[in-house]
């Protein structure tokens, strides 16, 4: 398979994947299916005609409706609900019915009714429902609120797919590394609501070396989303092919201006340890540079090429040159790593966690194993915010050799 | 040919166009309004009509029999779908008479039948109208 071949069938697998998380999902308004229940014909055939725009499907009782929406080749977007009708299962109990389902529980629901007093439609909107439709029904109220519902259940979505782009391209398991009792990796991160653009990895090449990567995408949400599981997969295989972390970076940055049409960048570390002398040669692109911590409770930059922040980031400058740098690690040393999101945690009033903190934190702690300390800091993150929500993920991985 | 097949066979013509015309002066539904607010072609809302024809002729014999059944849920119902369609298609005094007696049940009034029979002539009313137009139409 050629090198063209190989990312075209990345940027296959991606529209793939999103296909198969979206659902299809998104296109246009015929993507959209809209499930209308009620038992008067009358209601259900003009809202087809005043919903023609989207794909809209009918039932005309609770339990139809149930049946329908569990048939998840046409399950709804959005399900207009009558509240009163006949054989015994009104609409709030199908409304309750879905919301106990896991499946099917973030579907909106917008109950359609003969105007109802003020409790009876408090009960309805306590139920989950999103809102009220109210008959006799007006074309513009409906159009509207089912074009405002279905942007906000597209946002949701879209939410869920970031999320879940993030949570299944990076790795979990950290133990047992195979056949390595004298490594301990760890990493945590804490991702925001928006999705940072944050990611780690970590694999082996052949037996002897354990390739690492942590880095942060430019933007957030979709686009970010997809860029990053790019990021991810030509890091791995150029770091596997080619084995030399000054030649992979430079590589990926020349792919991902060349090859992948995001236009966006990328600020990566990455290393690669012999598990049997403790060598790590690495480099980096426009990333933090992570410190090394020393039996002796010291925690410093690891010296060598690319410094922080430098302008380096991949996908900006064609032929951009990276240069490696090798430290020894010896027994009991451990590095740690971290994205921009730890030390630009900031607090209510604006006050920073920055670098004095997270060396302070490090240096008091650094017998710890790297699932402690990983953990640790993202706590003291958590500590010194009290909580605040934050614009950026926040990543952590650590790595003792002993 | 049934109403709705020859129905079908009328284009669908937007609701600012001649046709409006003849659902103009139909006694008990005003379909001026129904279709400045439905904003569905003249077909549509002839079919609309026509099933709502079709679907309530014999409501109010059901809701005769559930209130001699003393069944006051299914009452309810019928009355709640009833308004619901009158509403609707522009069948104001329907929608008004089937509301008026649901609150008159949700508030204990025992003795309904003059509502119902306000009900009855309104809703005779509004089908004839509707009769009346689809014959035109045919």
């Amino acid at each position: 398979m050629d090198s063209s071949e190989f990312y075209k069938n990345i940027r296959d697998n991606l529209r793939k994947a999103v296909a198969e998380i979206t659902g299809g999902k998104m296109v246009n308004n015929q993507d959209y299916t809209i499930l209308v229940v009620d038992d008067d014909r009358g209601t259900r055939d003009l809202l087809l005609e005043i919903l023609k725009e989207y794909t809209v499907i009918t039932a005309e009782n609770g339990e139809e409706a149930l049946e329908r929406v569990k048939n998840t080749d046409e399950r709804p977007d959005l399900i207009l609900l009558d509240v009163v009708m006949p054989g015994g299962r009104n609409g709030y109990e199908v409304c309750k019915r879905l919301k106990a389902d896991e499946d099917i529980q973030d579907i909106p629901v917008i109950f359609l009714t003969v105007k109802a007093d003020a409790e009876e439609e408090a009960q309805g909107l306590e139920l989950g429902a999103v809102d009220y439709i109210h008959k006799p029904i007006n074309s513009r109220i409906v159009k509207a609120r089912v074009k405002n519902y279905l942007e906000l259940r597209t946002h949701q979505l879209n939410e869920q797919i970031v999320a879940h782009i993030q949570k299944t391209m990076l790795p979990e398991k950290f133990r047992p590394l195979p056949h390595q009792s004298n490594l301990d990796l760890f990493a945590k991160m804490a991702p925001t609501k928006k999705v940072g653009g944050d990611f780690y990895d970590f694999f082996f090449i052949g037996l002897e070396k354990l390739a690492f990567v942590i880095g942060d995408v430019e933007g957030k949400g979709v686009p970010a989303a997809l860029f990053l599981a790019v990021c991810l997969t030509l890091l791995r295989a150029e770091i596997t092919k080619t084995g030399y972390v000054d030649i992979c970076l430079g590589n990926v940055n020349n792919l991902l201006i060349l090859q992948c049409p995001l236009y966006k960048s990328v600020v990566v570390f990455i290393g690669i340890l012999d598990v049997y002398t403790g060598e790590v040669k690495h480099a980096c692109g426009g990333h933090d540079l992570p410190y090394l911590l020393n039996p002796k409770g010291e925690a410093e930059k690891l010296p060598g090429p690319g410094s922080d922040n430098d302008g380096r980031a991949l996908g900006k400058l064609e032929d951009q040159e990276y240069k490696a740098g090798k430290i020894m690690l010896n027994k009991g040393e451990a590095l740690f790593l971290y994205t921009d999101g730890v030390t630009r945690a900031t607090k209510k009033g604006g006050d920073m966690f920055g670098k004095e903190r997270l060396i302070q934190y490090l240096e008091k702690n650094s017998q710890k194993s790297p699932e402690e300390l990983s953990k640790g800091v993202i706590q003291e993150i958590e500590q010194f915010t009290t909580g605040e929500p934050q614009s950026d993920d926040i990543t952590v991985m650590a790595l003792r050799y002993n | 040919m049934s109403i709705k097949e020859s129905l079908k066979k009328e284009k669908d013509i937007p609701v600012k166009s001649s046709k409006q015309a003849s659902f103009g002066d139909l006694e008990g539904i005003d379909a001026q309004g129904a279709l400045e607010r439905l904003k569905v072609g003249t077909k549509t809302y002839a079919m609309s009509l026509e099933a709502f024809f079709e679907d309530y002729t014999d409501i109010i014999d059901k809701i005769k029999d559930a209130l001699n059944r003393k069944n006051v849920p299914e009452v309810r119902q019928l009355l709640h779908t009833l308004s619901g369609a009158a509403g609707n298609i522009g069948a104001v005094r329907v929608e008004k008479a089937a509301s008026m007696i649901g609150t008159a049940i949700k508030e204990g009034q025992s003795n309904l039948t003059p509502l119902i029979g306000d009900l009855e002539i309104a809703l005779n009313t509004a089908l004839k109208s509707v009769n009346s137009v689809m014959s035109k139409i045919l």
